[in-house]
């Protein structure tokens, strides 16, 4: 009898340990998307064109110019960003920026630190165009996601 | 150019000023919740310089006599509109060094009216007056500024089409293309069109274009041409007695190629010069060549260690490098190291030896630089 106890026991910490680890790692799948305003004209953009956009070239959608917002308010994220999306160094994209505000005249995109600032700027903006967590988005109406740029 | 130190104060207030309603022009009505960017932006690329020479022979020429200054820019735009503005303020200068009026053709292509660094430079599109963006502390002799003792027009105010777009593939297709007036030529050299200075008057036609192959239109390896015709009338008649000559024509064709391997850089530009003193008595034509390549090493810690090399052949026998009084340099070698610091800052330590058309010296340098905000 006792032996029985003694199995249903290690059974229900076994269950419990594993609903944990499986919500620990639906915490930790997290996925860095593009995000625009739900009223902005831009349905699609390639990889290429996010590249463009955030190293200080000009890319339109429907002949209005798009603003990309840089957010910081998360330092992982932002790592993500630079290494899966532009694919280099956090001094290395500093330095593109400033040598393109000087050679062309081109102003940095504005940097956020703030998440719920920076969707009140997207929401805001049909020319926006920054990066999020799914997580952070998914609920807000006022946002469309265009893509999954990355996934943990 | 150098100025008396008596109008140098009124001068950057003006510089400033000008800077200072622009900024003024752009700045939102709102307070921002974002740092810098957006629709306007501004840097400031202060630095120090300190400077020792030792000569092998004769007195030493004197140019980068600048030990502080800064670099002031200001960028605004508005839908296809685009404004940009840059001064140099230092212990020896105040100058609008570009102020360009920008409207967007296209996706690809902008058409600027204004004041401009032209684009046949490789060096000074990519570096301008951001002391802090150039690995190096000096600039390559033949890429000077017209007030450091340069031999070849660098501001011209006018029209500049700038077109970057997608070739095939990843590659792309840089094309610059300005016309406008030119320098003048000076007892001190060359002069161009200023903003906020007399000019003399009398600028002429100025052409230069560029054509540059980009493997990787996002990348920062480059491969170009370029080509300059410049009609520079001589305006004292100082300098018209020592260069026997009323016009000086120049016509300056060049390749550069910027590689960029892993840790490693070389930027590497050659040009070729045709010149021409025009009198009363007919045209002396002289023709030289210069080039350099610069080699850069990214190493841990944020060190830079760095080497350039310059050459010329035939360049120390034209009237033209003679009439510059603060010399020229036919030849030049350097090593250098750079540590960048803190937050977009750096220090850099350069030894160079140089040879000019009529006596040779060491120098080293060392220079703190930075960029705000």
């Amino acid at each position: 009898m006792e032996r029985r106890a003694a199995v249903s026991r290690a059974r229900l910490v076994l269950l419990v340990l594993l609903l944990l680890a499986g919500a620990s790692r639906a915490a930790a799948e997290e996925s860095l998307v593009l995000v625009v305003s739900a009223d902005s004209p831009v349905t699609h953009l390639e990889i290429i064109d996010v590249r463009k956009l955030f190293l200080g070239l000009r890319v339109a959608a429907g002949g209005q110019p798009l603003r990309p917002l840089d957010n910081r308010s998360d330092e992982r994220m932002h790592e993500a960003f630079l290494q899966n999306v532009l694919g280099m160094s956090g001094d290395a994209f500093e330095r593109r920026l400033l040598s393109m505000t000087l050679r062309e005249g081109v102003p940095r995109p504005a940097v956020y630190r703030n998440s719920a600032e920076l969707l009140d700027a997207v929401a805001a903006d049909r020319s926006a165009v920054s990066v999020a967590w799914l997580k952070d988005v998914q609920r807000d109406r006022r946002i469309r996601v265009l893509r999954v740029l990355w996934r943990d | 150019m150098r100025h008396a130190a008596g109008g140098l104060r009124r001068r950057c207030l003006l510089g400033a000023a000008l800077i200072g309603a622009l900024v003024g022009f752009g700045a939102p009505t709102h307070a921002a919740d974002h740092e810098h960017g957006g629709d306007s932006d501004w840097l400031v690329f202060p630095s120090l310089i300190g400077r020792t020479h030792w000569d092998d022979n004769g007195p030493p020429p004197s140019p980068y006599n600048d030990w502080i200054k800064a670099d002031l820019l200001y960028t605004h735009t508005s839908g296809s509109f685009r404004v940009l503005a840059e001064s140099e303020i230092s212990n020896q200068e105040a100058e609008i060094e570009r102020l360009q009026f920008g409207w967007e053709l296209n996706e690809t292509t902008l058409l600027w009216l204004g004041r401009f660094h032209q684009p046949t430079s490789a060096w000074n599109t990519d570096h301008h007056h951001g002391q802090y963006l150039q690995t190096s502390i000096t600039r390559p002799s033949i890429e000077r500024w017209e007030d450091e003792g340069g031999i070849l027009p660098q501001h011209v105010a006018g029209a500049l089409l700038d077109s970057r777009g997608a070739l095939t593939g990843n590659s792309g297709l840089v094309i610059s293309v300005g016309a406008g007036a030119g320098p003048v030529v000076t007892s001190d050299g060359l002069d161009p069109v200023r903003v906020i200075h007399a000019n003399h008057g009398g600028h002429r036609a100025a052409f230069s274009a560029r054509v540059g192959f980009l493997p990787d239109l996002l990348g920062e390896d480059a491969f170009g041409l370029m080509y300059a015709h410049y009609d520079m009338p001589v305006v004292e008649a100082s300098a018209r007695a020592e260069l026997n000559a009323d016009t000086v024509t120049q016509q300056v064709i060049g390749a550069y190629a910027n590689v960029f391997r892993s840790n490693w850089r070389l930027r590497s530009v050659l040009y070729h010069v045709d010149e021409g003193n025009e009198s009363a008595a007919g045209t002396r034509r002289h023709r030289f060549d210069a080039g350099y390549a610069q080699l850069e090493y990214s190493a841990p810690a944020s060190l830079t260690p760095y080497g350039r090399l310059e050459s010329s052949s035939a360049l120390a026998g034209t009237d033209f490098v003679l009439l510059q009084r603060d010399g020229v340099d036919v030849r030049r070698a350097l090593l250098g190291l750079r540590w960048d610091f803190h937050r977009h800052q750096a220090l850099t330590l350069e030894v160079a030896h140089a040879a000019t058309a009529v006596t040779s010296y060491h120098e080293a340098r060392l220079q703190w630089s930075g960029v705000l905000p």
